[in-house]
């Protein structure tokens, strides 16, 4: 214990937790990563590592060089104590720091959840997410340690830091470009999750624990080994762990597929909802802005109000993950129609970020679900559009860039010349149309006068 | 000419410039063998010059700071001389590299990093000691690189200052001040007495 306070005091143990705490906290705070809840945030912490993993390495390194620059080695190999017991002070004392450090930084971001409007959720998907991250730390500094003590030079600890960068781009790179398991997922840093309902699923975060603590035990092991048979055993664990690790790994390049990286946080999902009418639910993750939610929700349904048979509840949908269809199948259309699916879209402190958007995006296609429409498609999201533009009592000059610009516009300049009475007969055919998928919508509403 | 040879040898120049050849030679073969365009992505360019300053870095103090200084020599010429010439043969090194079939970046591009990034070394220099002079340049890439690309924020434009295309402004505002920051204090003050070396 009395080596270990001696290193935590003389070895680069405290700068290196500076550093961390300076820089993962920055990258937290500025970098936008999600509070919407705490699974979700030691998720996105993760994202740091891209940094600080291969600057924990180039600690390592930078630490190795200290025996070897006081000219010791001699005098300490006649000493009766193992090498494995000489080096075991200093390594503790990078672990602790760089555990320490990546801790104190997920506490500021406990306190930036606690403070904000989100339900806190304290899950063990989170907290191993959060755990494997530290752990990665902790691999890379002995990592170092071992190529710092491989190549004892000034300049080993720079280069290695480089090596370190190049490394994980090219494990992200190799995703990218070849099929077969997702290498990335051997590096620690992980792109913030696209939705809060979302955190790293268990068997993800025990693999890569596996994979960096064989790597931990490997990288000790190996620099204080004397013997050649030793260096090689030393190699085992880490062997090991890749040949169980690799090859169970979620395919590579699916990284959206919510089935294998991400897990779908069924308790977040369930709704909570108004007690008064007209009903208005959001994903529990999401319950302390459910009054936000319900401005732009109510305010969606008064303007659907006049319609036959129109909606009266709103509850929210998470947002559609990148492979997920449009539409999942068998919804049920009638139920559909009586609810408004809303997709919330919050800012960075996990509030409603624009409340007049979720209003246009509830009425756009007057609140009905999309359909898959290969051909036609222009027309298709035009109608939808010229609806929700009629329905929020917009001009044509609100029209947004997009690809059907124009047949909006014209479109809407058709419907508004129509008497009044018309217009809702005609969003109202249109709304009908558009549950069943009909095939022309665009001419439900522009249409000449009947 | 014998003071010459005293002064690099005790400055471990030799050891410098062989690792600057060595890092620049691995990056142009890497580029080389990559890739197909003539022209070295500029993280990699910037990588490359990176290691570079780290190596002259070392070259900035002797082993015996202390000593040193007892010397009745005007250290802040000798000083002065000895970047300008570290910064020379870089902008030699790296603008060599424009008629071989990989380019490390445009001249401008070169001149920018190697001036930006050797003044923030001497700052490291002069505020860590030579031998923890690369902190700044190494920690200022790593941070800089994942966030790559060209943007239009000015503060991403500084942050990312040594990968921006060399007509970004603020990368350039940035580089000049690093560098005169840099040298000035490296020129003026003394480095940092390294504690190791001070035992």
């Amino acid at each position: 214990m009395r080596a270990l306070r001696i290193e935590l005091r003389r070895s680069v143990a405290a700068g290196t937790a500076l550093l961390i705490i300076a820089i993962g906290g920055a990258d937290f705070i500025w970098g936008g990563a999600s509070v919407s809840s705490w699974a979700t945030m030691t998720f996105a912490q993760r994202a740091s590592l891209l940094l600080l993993w291969p600057l924990a390495i180039g600690v390592g390194a930078w630490q190795a060089r200290r025996e070897r620059l006081a000219g010791v080695g001699e005098l300490f190999a006649s000493s009766p104590r193992s090498p494995a017991q000489r080096l075991a002070p200093v390594a503790a004392a990078l672990a602790l720091a760089v555990t320490v450090a990546y801790l104190l930084v997920l506490l500021v971001g406990t306190a930036r959840v606690w403070s904000g409007p989100a339900d806190m959720y304290f899950t063990i998907e989170g907290g191993a997410a959060a755990a494997v991250g530290a752990l990665a730390l902790v691999a890379a500094a002995w990592l170092g340690l071992w190529l710092g003590r491989l190549f004892p030079s000034a300049f080993a600890a720079p280069v290695v830091t480089m090596l370190g960068v190049v490394l994980v781009t090219l494990l992200d790179e190799l995703d990218l470009r070849a099929s077969g398991p997702a290498f990335s997922l051997l590096q620690p840093s992980l792109d913030p999750p696209p939705g809060d309902q979302l955190q790293l699923s268990l068997g993800v975060s025990a693999k890569q624990g596996l994979w960096l603590a064989a790597l931990a035990i490997t990288a000790f092991a190996i620099t204080t080994a004397v013997s050649r048979r030793g260096r090689l055993l030393a190699l085992v664990p880490a062997a090991v762990a890749a040949l169980i690790a690799v090859p169970t790994l979620p395919p590579g390049g699916s990284y959206m597929d919510p089935s294998t990286v991400y897990a779908q946080y069924e308790d977040a999902l369930r709704p909570v909802c108004t007690p008064d009418l007209p009903k208005v639910c959001v994903m529990r993750v999401h319950s302390g802005i459910l009054d936000e939610a319900t401005g732009p929700a109510r305010e969606a349904l008064r303007a659907l109000a006049f319609l036959p048979d129109p909606p009266t509840s709103v509850t929210e949908v998470p947002e559609p993950l990148g492979r997920e269809p449009a539409e999942p199948e068998g919804t049920d259309k009638l139920a559909a129609a009586r609810t408004l699916s809303m997709t919330l879209y919050l800012d960075r402190d996990g509030h409603v970020e624009d409340p007049e958007l979720q209003v246009d995006l509830l009425l756009e296609g007057a609140g009905t679900p999309g359909c898959s429409t290969p051909e036609q498609s222009e027309r298709y999201y035009a109608a939808r559009e010229i609806v929700g533009l009629w329905l929020s009592q917009k001009s044509a000059a609100a029209v947004g860039e997009s690809p059907w610009t124009e047949p909006v516009r014209q479109g809407l300049k058709a419907l508004t010349a129509l008497p009044a009475a018309t217009q809702r007969e005609r969003i109202a055919a249109f709304r009908a149309d558009a549950l069943r998928c009909g095939d022309d919508l665009y001419t439900d509403l522009t249409r000449g006068p009947a | 000419m014998k003071y010459l040879a005293l002064h690099l040898r005790a400055r471990r120049v030799p050891a410098a410039v062989s690792a600057v050849l060595s890092t620049s030679a691995c990056a142009w073969l890497g580029w080389f063998l990559a890739s197909d365009h003539r022209r070295a992505g500029a993280p990699l360019a910037a990588v490359a010059v990176m290691l570079a300053c780290v190596a002259a870095s070392v070259t900035l103090a002797g082993d015996d700071e202390a000593l040193d200084r007892t010397a009745a020599v005007s250290w802040p010429r000798l000083r002065a001389i000895h970047l300008l010439t570290a910064f020379g043969l870089m902008i030699g090194l790296f603008s060599a590299t424009l008629a071989t079939p990989v380019q490390f970046g445009s001249f401008a591009f070169v001149v920018r990093d190697t001036a930006g990034l050797l003044g923030l070394s001497a700052l490291g220099a002069v505020a860590l000691g030579t031998q923890r002079a690369w902190f700044a340049p190494v920690t200022w890439c790593v941070i800089a690189l994942p966030f790559g690309g060209s943007t239009t924020h000015h503060g991403m434009q500084v942050l990312t200052w040594m990968i921006q295309p060399v007509e970004t402004t603020a990368s350039t505002v940035t580089a000049i001040v690093l560098a005169v920051v840099g040298a000035g204090a490296y020129v003026r003050g003394t480095t940092r007495l390294s504690r190791t070396e001070a035992l």
